[in-house]
């Protein structure tokens, strides 16, 4: 065995799932041994898990409107931006607190790789993750289906206009791991995935009022109506030219 | 200025919120810090390469800012740490007071670690961030991260252990 006498960096480490295998099993049989060990491990998975449910309320609060207003003006460098000219307003859409519920929610590519690190298999990377889903955004109308990868499906949901230019949102599904919500954005002339979230499973508790990370980021995007199917067949058609 | 920068910031806003809170251990003070977090990187949004961690550069902004005021003002303490944790809906009453007594508590024994600690025990803890991230946010050595985190974790088990546990003071580190 290689660690007798762990230190208790190593221990948090341990617990924190920072070692290598071979030093952490070297730990997990010499915890079956020493009470010792086990309750320093137990302390310092315990206030782990303290801290981290003391401040998970705050991710469920809304954000101060004044913040979220400071930030979409710049930071008070210029005015917010209107809406483009070709961006539908929403009658009577419910004006959604920015919010809450993002937990999980993880933006740009280097971040999509953190959220999708537990899907497997496949293991998504930011390149792969934009590489299978390239095809299906351009090709596929809003309520049909494809296979962006071996064991996995991504259905197409909505198309609507933002601030941030056409945005599709879609659910990919990969064979034995829970689905993701996700929208991704034409942005330069590409397709870059903006949000990946978790998709509420059947027996999740979802608070009352909570709202999904792709709700909140098309909210703070201003987004339109879904566009109708002819309009989205023809920006299929058009390869999204003129966008 | 890029519109898409500012929405992936809005989006980051509960998350800031939350390591906010955490550094300053007042509701008030957390959302100044996250406003001057948020004018500071949009400000120099040029500095941020999109596709790097935009999370691990606000963070890193906040931190900065943080600690240019512990520098500035001696510390002013804490302002009624957390008067109010807002009520998740669907939750009882019983539940929203345990809620709130747990955040009091663990606000409480934060800001009995030395700034340094407070951060690193958050990162990692609260945030989620890896080591390597958490070296690279805070210009600091793996070994200090470890360590520092370390003697947070023992300072934290003894103060949020049951009455007559708890240590009084300034922890070293």
């Amino acid at each position: 065995m290689a660690t007798l006498h762990p230190s208790d960096e190593e221990l948090v480490a341990y617990v924190d799932g920072e070692l290598d295998l071979a030093k952490a099993m070297s730990i997990t049989e010499a915890l079956a041994d020493d009470p010792h060990l086990a309750a320093r491990v137990d302390l310092f998975r315990t206030t782990r898990a303290r801290l981290k449910d003391a401040f998970s309320p705050v991710m469920a609060e809304p954000v101060p409107p004044s913040l979220t207003r400071f930030v979409m003006s710049g930071g008070g460098l210029e005015p917010a931006p209107s809406i483009t000219a070709t961006a539908v307003a929403r009658p009577g859409r419910r004006t959604v607190p920015m919010a809450a519920a993002l937990g999980g929610l993880i933006l740009g590519a280097s971040a999509t790789w953190l959220a999708l690190r537990p899907m497997s298999p496949p293991s998504w990377t930011p390149t792969s993750l934009a590489a299978a889903l390239e095809t299906p955004l351009a090709t596929l109308a809003d309520g049909s289906s494809g296979a962006p990868a071996p064991a996995a499906t991504v259905a197409l949901r909505h198309t609507v206009r933002t601030r941030a230019g056409l945005c599709r949102s879609f659910t990919l599904t990969t064979s034995g791991a829970r689905p993701y919500d996700g929208l991704a954005c034409r942005i330069a002339g590409a397709w870059q995935v903006q949000v990946m979230a978790a998709a509420p499973e059947g027996d999740t508790f979802v608070p009352a009022g909570a709202i999904r990370p792709v709700d909140a980021f098309l909210d703070a995007a201003e987004a339109s109506d879904p566009l109708p199917a002819d309009e989205v067949k023809r920006l299929i058609e058009r390869r999204w030219a003129g966008d | 200025m890029n519109v898409d920068i500012r929405l992936q910031v809005v989006t980051m806003l509960p998350r800031l919120r939350r390591f906010a809170l955490s550094l300053t251990g007042s509701r008030d003070r957390a959302d100044d810090l996250v406003q001057a977090t948020c004018e500071r990187a949009l400000r120099s949004a040029g500095n941020w390469e999109p596709g790097t961690r935009l999370d691990s550069w606000l963070y890193r902004i906040m931190q900065n800012l943080w600690i240019d005021e512990i520098r500035k003002a001696k510390p002013r303490g804490t302002e009624v740490p957390v008067d109010e944790v807002h009520d998740l809906a669907g939750e009882d009453g019983e539940r929203s007071a345990l809620a709130r007594l747990s955040m009091q508590q663990i606000l409480r024994a934060l800001e009995q670690l030395p700034s340094e600690q407070r951060s690193v025990v958050s990162l990692v803890c609260i945030e989620d961030m890896s080591y390597r991230e958490v070296a690279d946010i805070l210009a600091i050595p793996m070994g200090t991260v470890m360590s520092r985190l370390s003697r947070a974790r023992t300072a934290l088990g003894a103060l949020l252990q049951p009455a007559g546990g708890a240590a009084d003071g300034r922890l070293g580190g």
